[in-house]
């Protein structure tokens, strides 16, 4: 048992040479957990649906509190779950052509900073609890990086996000169109 | 030809997809984290695993990617230059997971930078992008950063990558060896102007500050005492000069500070260590 103690202390020792050596390998973990969560309006129920409905070409969607969808949500609230302040910012694509519906050439859309042929135009703003985005601003990447629209969201606090989507101005298909919008969170 | 349509059936996914649950929230752990001193030519465990956590009532596909700054964000923390290949930094378990209901995955770290010299004395940022698929309009995305210091090499046999090439990146300072130098490289075409002071983070509006080295405190009084023997530098394209650092503080204590290098467009630190020992 006295060997085993003498062999654990000399572990130790070893250790604590290498700890001191400012070259050594180490490890800082500033911040634990990074997350963001979709809410409703009322901040505890996940986000639901934005019920746009069938569009016409080049017509607009807009979340705004008197013209809330069926589901009672008026816009979104980003929540931010992690231990930082984090920005948040927003790409949207159609990943892929959606399928051949019989009408016309499948071709997906992509945002562009205006609505065009096949491009739908895609405004994002932060708001609050009870008013509007002073201004907004076009949301047009397609993928990461994306557009800043919060910057210095403070650990377990709310963005308020609103948009606004034009869909495009001529079509090459009459099929259905699945866009995604991606809210991100990064330090 | 592609017949244009006036009017079209776009039916908003959310109204498809209500009956298919979407991805809400997505968390992982860490969301910051510095690594120093790693290894050059190994592949290297970095001790840590990336975990994602799935807060949903259902098993998700999480996809995680390693990005360099300028594909997440148009800023990020200074002093850190982009990671010039994601490839080298990877989880053990591949890029997908499914990740149970109410449940998580971890993965570990792992990362293997090529055996050249020009790699040590690095400090790079990287992020990781983590996307969950998402069966709704909205889907969300969180990309936590890493910054990734190499071990110190004081006279590389080539000349160390970034702008400026920077040789060591770190100097430790002793009582009985209180001086060092320290090199810079202008591997750019076009020349530098460089200036460079003494430096502790806290004082600029950074959200991720730079940490200080396990059982080394950033310490005022030891930053107050670091003199340089320059405090501008003028390197034409491939020149290299050297300047000298020492303190004229002498803690009984083991501290940090750091020489912050700044020269359009580019800011550099060099870590330097005080060991009353």
């Amino acid at each position: 048992m006295r060997m085993l103690l003498v062999g654990l202390a000399a572990l130790l020792l070893i250790g604590a040479a290498w700890a001191a050596d400012n070259d050594q390998f180490n490890i800082t973990v500033t911040v634990n957990q990074l997350g963001v969560t979709l809410y409703e309006d009322d901040g505890a129920t996940d986000y639901g649906t934005w019920a746009l409905g069938n569009m016409a070409a080049g017509a607009t969607a807009q979340m705004y509190f008197d013209n809330p969808d069926a589901d009672g949500d008026d816009h979104v609230e980003a929540k931010n779950e992690g231990n930082c302040a984090a920005d948040i910012l927003v790409y949207s694509t159609e990943s892929s052509a959606p399928g051949d519906c019989g009408f016309g050439t499948p071709t997906a859309w992509a945002p562009g900073a205006a609505a065009g042929s096949d491009i739908y135009y895609l405004e994002c703003g932060e708001g609050s609890e009870s008013s509007l985005p002073g201004s907004y601003t076009a949301c047009d990447q397609s993928a990461s990086p994306g557009t800043e629209i919060v910057s210095n969201l403070a650990s377990g606090s709310v963005a308020h996000l609103f948009f606004n989507f034009t869909t495009p101005t001529s079509v090459s298909d009459g099929c259905q169109h699945d866009i995604t919008v991606t809210v991100l969170a990064s330090p | 030809m592609n017949r244009e349509f006036t009017k079209i059936g776009m039916f908003a996914c959310i109204l498809i997809f209500t009956a298919i649950q979407a991805v809400f929230g997505i968390r992982v752990s860490p969301g910051v984290m510095t690594v120093r001193g790693i290894p050059v030519g190994v592949d290297t465990s970095l001790g840590i695993p990336l975990t994602l956590y799935n807060d949903e009532d259902m098993d998700l596909v999480y996809t995680v990617r390693v990005m360099k700054p300028s594909q997440i964000k148009k800023r990020w923390r200074d002093g850190y230059e982009e990671i010039p290949d994601t490839n080298w930094l990877y989880l053990a378990d591949g890029k997908k997971f499914v990740v149970p209901a109410k449940g998580n995955v971890s993965s570990m770290l792992r990362i293997h930078i090529p055996d050249s010299e020009s790699y040590y004395n690095q400090m790079w940022a990287v992020y990781f992008l983590v996307t969950a698929k998402s069966g709704g309009m909205f889907n969300t995305a969180v990309a936590p950063l890493f910054m990734l210091e190499t071990k110190t090499l004081d006279e590389p046999a080539v000349p160390p990558a970034g702008i400026p090439g920077i040789a060591p990146s770190a100097v430790s300072l002793t009582v009985d060896n209180s001086k060092a130098n320290i090199d810079f490289y202008n591997t750019t075409e076009s020349e530098l102007r460089l200036s460079m002071f003494p430096y502790i983070p806290g004082d600029d509006d950074e959200k991720v500050e730079i940490e200080a080295t396990t059982g080394w405190k950033f310490d005022e009084d030891f930053m107050n005492g670091i003199r340089t023997s320059d405090k501008q530098i003028e390197l034409k394209s491939g020149e290299k000069k050297t300047i000298t650092v020492w303190s004229e503080s002498f803690p009984d204590r083991r501290v940090q500070a750091l020489i912050r290098v700044e020269g359009a467009p580019v800011i550099r630190y060099i870590r330097i260590f005080w060991n009353p020992n």
